[in-house]
């Protein structure tokens, strides 16, 4: 079968790179049959059109920086990747505007709008490996999102190629749009199940002069808790607001509970925000500090854990659990209180003030964690929250539900995938309820 | 319709509202045969439900007899969103106007659809807060007309337009099942249901109830009037700004003509004889916004501004803005009628196209004022007119035509905030192609197959032949002839 596939895409497109497909696609256990490197939108139309009259399932592949997310395919025969589409397409740095193709990587897209002191406002992890596809289809970010809101705030335009092959775009490059319906968003957080992105335009932003961060450490959760609540009932702008508490890793100190505040913008506003952020830290019984070097370490290593973090022994997960903002603390409570009898250790991320959490979570084995999970699950619905495991290993996956279960709106989504890939062949399998 | 079917029909209305909640004398509906775009159409029955349940009741009332339903709010829509093209039962929401809640830890306010923009912002200010999204309709506009447009704003240049402070929805499919889609937790698993529904123009759901985000009001507000001697100057000073990587809370301008009009109206201290003016406000902490104001007055005074004023007093600033928000009424007084348009383009391109419109001005003998978004690079070109006037109304639509081709060749786009509706729709192709417009009515399929809810919008007149068509029975239903 395999060596068949990519002798046939060879011979059907001979313009096109096509492999065999090694370990290094395997998606979930899942081994497809070829990979190709499409370099220009239009061979990613063709190389679609192949697979949708032969009914292959597709995986879209950019950096491989998020494969781990999702359910495992219900089948898979061709990896697309994407990174060969790694051209701007226009840049015009007074629009503070940008045309991207979707293979190039977030950190070189930086480097080039570096160049003219703008940024993309976007911090998912691995920005060497992720590329503008894969963010945009797996809705990543980071912890600027309290500042800057997620891709779906700056996206203004896309272009896409259906399973069909049909090239279709949606928005343009101007910052005001609302001509035609908003299909951005309906492929940003679609998991490739509903297009493959070939290009997408943004809002850029000019870059800020300085940078800083306070950090305290707490001696309790609700002590933490409380410098949170005063920070965002004043006129403060964080950009960041994150609280970490147990074991993380090596890199981050498991001492209490540690929240970290940080500023962008004018240099004396950001030095004022943060002097005021420790005092208001101190106030709420904690040890405060300026936190040194934390642009070049802290936040790139905090930015990367998602996807870098292991556990130290044993089985790990990492879960994403999101809630109101105010609903957190007691998750963490219910969370925390449920996970040590059950003899499973690790950390917690919250995105304060966002409402948003991250559990690093390891066990001697994955029986333990995946009740765990499932509890912590319980607890999050409870508060009006879900919970998605994000990276797992392929048997925990099979004994816990990736996304859990979704409401009656699983039906529109259903839908949706039957409207745009009425075969099934891109990801199928992924995304919530098995579509 | 037959006489009896529509006995019925209001008989079943009558029965989900009441008899006092559902209108049908002849006089009566002609109130709501228009809203602030061009086009009218006079719908059969209009109902004020005062509950979800209701609307949901209505809709299946309306699938029962097949007749098609649109949702209207305050109707000062600018694209004939809430136009019943082809009649049938217009369901006005301005009776669900409770604020349901609000939750300031959480940043969010839960309302429905009837509540009036402005009514938001003035319930959470006292407390330090404000909902960004700002139409210069807020005093009338409602809520749920914002998210069936993506209204825009003033204050949407830092803060992003309606769709980036929409959360989570309750809604009425066409169908009558009633759904809540999005959080208002963060990224909720799933396809974005509440993305693609905001700006969906009233015709994939009825909304029923919104969870808006909040805002904290910011430490510092700082709002400058820069008066400048030529229109050139004063859109080259936003292109210096923008490029200078200060993005204002808002960047406003207004030409000769507007200001004409505004003076007498809402005085609100505009030098009469001034080729433009920008209204320009820097916020947040108080050191950046120092820093910001000191380089906004020096870029207006490197392109010429012969003044630059700056309030000094709340009330000062409330008369700078008094000024802009209400340039569309005065500008009413000018001509007995206004084609307002919504272009938009990068904005680099901005001096290009405003000459370009003075040009189409000259060209077509029409009295243009610009009163628009000059940071976002969205412009409002005002065409002046009078209907009774023969062959000036077609006359008027093929200037702004001519306009917005302008901006689609710069770069841009048809509308930056008013939406398609009937008026844009066949400008659509400029924009999209087949494959673009097919893949939107996919998304229409999935949420409205029968296209009873809100027919006639979005999408080119000319790409259906089956629109068409039924565009034309409703028409000649309306006059009386008999086709079959």
């Amino acid at each position: 079968m395999e060596p068949t596939l990519v002798n046939d895409v060879q011979a059907l497109l001979p313009g096109l790179k096509v492999r065999p497909a090694g370990p290094e696609v395997v998606v979930d256990g899942r081994q497809p049959a070829a990979v190709v490197f499409p370099s220009s939108r239009d061979e990613v139309s063709a190389v679609l059109r192949l697979a949708w009259e032969r009914e292959l399932a597709v995986a879209p592949r950019g950096g491989g920086a998020y494969t781990h997310l999702g359910n495992p395919p219900r089948r898979l025969d061709l990896v697309v990747v994407t990174t060969g589409l790694n051209r701007v397409v226009e840049y015009e740095p007074a629009d503070l505007t940008v045309v991207l193709e979707a293979g190039l990587t977030l950190a070189r897209v930086q480097e080039i709008l570096g160049q003219n002191n703008q940024f993309l406002p976007l911090d998912p992890p691995r920005p060497d490996l992720a590329t503008i596809g894969g963010i945009l289809a797996a809705n990543q970010s980071g912890p600027l999102r309290l500042g800057y809101g997620t891709a779906r705030d700056i996206v203004i335009g896309t272009k896409a190629v259906l399973a069909d092959g049909t090239l279709i775009k949606s928005g343009g490059k101007v910052v005001k749009n609302v001509a035609g319906y908003d299909l951005n968003k309906l492929f940003i957080g679609s998991l490739g199940t509903v297009g493959v992105i070939v290009e997408a335009a943004f809002k850029v932003y000019p870059k800020p002069q300085a940078w800083g961060t306070a950090a305290g450490r707490f001696l309790t959760q609700e002590a933490a808790w409380d410098a949170v609540w005063r920070l965002r009932a004043g006129v403060f702008e964080p950009v960041s607001l994150e609280l970490l508490g147990g074991s993380l890793g090596p890199a981050f100190p498991a001492d209490g509970w540690r929240l970290y505040a940080r500023y962008a913008g004018y240099g004396p506003a950001v030095e004022r925000q943060v002097r005021e952020t420790c005092e208001i830290f101190r106030a709420a019984g904690a040890e405060a500090w300026e936190l040194p070097d934390a642009e070049e370490v802290f936040w790139p290593g905090l930015r990367d854990l998602p996807v870098t973090w292991q556990p130290a022994s044993g089985v790990g997960v990492v879960v994403r659990v999101g809630m109101l903002p105010t609903r957190v603390p007691e998750f963490l409570g219910g969370a925390l209180a449920d996970l040590g009898p059950r003899g499973v250790g690790g950390g917690w991320v919250a995105r304060a003030g966002v409402g948003l959490a991250y559990g690093y979570l390891e066990a001697p084995d994955s029986r333990p964690l995946a009740a765990a999970v499932e509890a912590a699950r319980g607890v999050a619905r409870n508060l009006g929250g879900y919970l998605v495991v994000e990276r797992a290993e392929p048997e925990l996956k099979a004994a816990v539900d990736v996304w859990g279960p979704l409401g009656p709106e699983l039906e529109l989504m259903r839908r949706l995938k039957a409207e745009f890939d009425p075969k099934g062949i891109l990801n199928p399998g992924r995304f919530v309820g098995g579509i | 319709m037959a006489a009896t079917g529509n006995g019925s029909l209001l008989g079943a209305l009558r029965e989900v509202v009441g008899p006092g909640a559902v209108l049908y004398d002849e006089d009566e509906l002609s109130v709501y045969e228009y809203d602030g775009a061009l086009d009218r159409a006079r719908p059969d029955f209009v109902v004020f439900p005062r509950t979800a349940e209701e609307v949901a009741e209505i809709v299946r009332v309306c699938n029962r007899y097949g007749v098609p339903f649109v949702a209207r709010g305050a109707g000062t829509g600018l694209s004939g969103g809430a136009i019943p093209v082809r009649g049938g039962v217009l369901i006005v929401l301005t009776r669900m106007n409770r604020i349901v809640q609000l939750d300031y830890p959480n940043r969010v306010a839960v309302v429905e659809p009837g509540v009036i923009n402005i009514t938001v912002t003035e319930e959470v200010a006292p407390d330090g807060y404000y909902y960004a999204p700002d139409p210069s309709s807020q005093k009338a506009c409602t809520i749920g007309g914002n998210v069936a447009e993506n209204s825009g704003g003033p204050h949407c240049l830092a803060y992003g337009v309606t769709t980036n402070h929409v959360l989570a929805l309750d809604i009425v499919l066409p169908d009558g099942t009633m759904l809540h889609v999005g959080g208002p937790a963060p990224d909720w698993p799933g396809y974005d249901l509440t993305g693609v529904l905001t700006g969906s123009e009233g015709t994939l759901a009825i909304f029923t109830r919104a969870w808006l985000r909040l805002m904290r009001q910011p430490e510092a507000v700082r709002t400058f009037l820069a008066i400048f001697d030529r229109l050139d100057d004063a859109s080259e000073t936003v292109s210096d700004i923008i490029a200078h990587g200060i993005v204002p809370a808002a960047l406003e301008m207004m030409d000769r003509l507007t200001i004409e009009a505004v003076e007498p109206a809402v005085k609100a201290g505009y030098p009469p004889e001034a080729e433009a003016v920008l209204l320009i406000e820097v916020e947040g902490l108080r050191e950046a916004v120092d820093v910001q104001s000191e380089l906004v007055r020096k870029l207006c005074q490197s392109h010429q501004a012969r003044e630059i004023r700056e309030a000094e007093t709340p009330e000062a600033r409330e008369r700078l803005w008094a000024g802009r928000k209400g340039a569309l009424g005065a500008l009413g007084r000018l001509a007995p009628n206004y084609c307002l348009q919504d272009g938009v383009v990068p904005r680099t391109k901005l001096p290009w196209v405003l000459r370009r419109v003075s040009e189409h001005g000259r060209k077509y003998g029409f009295r243009i004022a610009n009163v628009f978004h000059a940071g976002d690079g969205n412009l409002h070109p005002c065409i002046l007119f009078d209907e009774r006037e023969p062959g000036a109304t077609e006359r008027v639509l093929e200037c702004a035509a001519a306009i917005l081709k302008d901006c689609v060749d710069a770069g841009g786009t048809i509308t930056g905030e008013h939406g398609v509706g009937t008026e844009k729709k066949n400008w659509m192709p400029w924009l999209f192609s087949e494959a673009d417009l097919d893949a939107m009515a996919r998304l229409k399929r999935c949420f409205n197959p029968k296209d009873l809810l809100n027919p006639g919008k979005v999408f080119p007149t000319t790409k259906s032949c089956v629109e068409l068509s039924a565009d034309v029975l409703a028409m000649a239903e309306k006059l009386g002839i008999p086709l079959m």
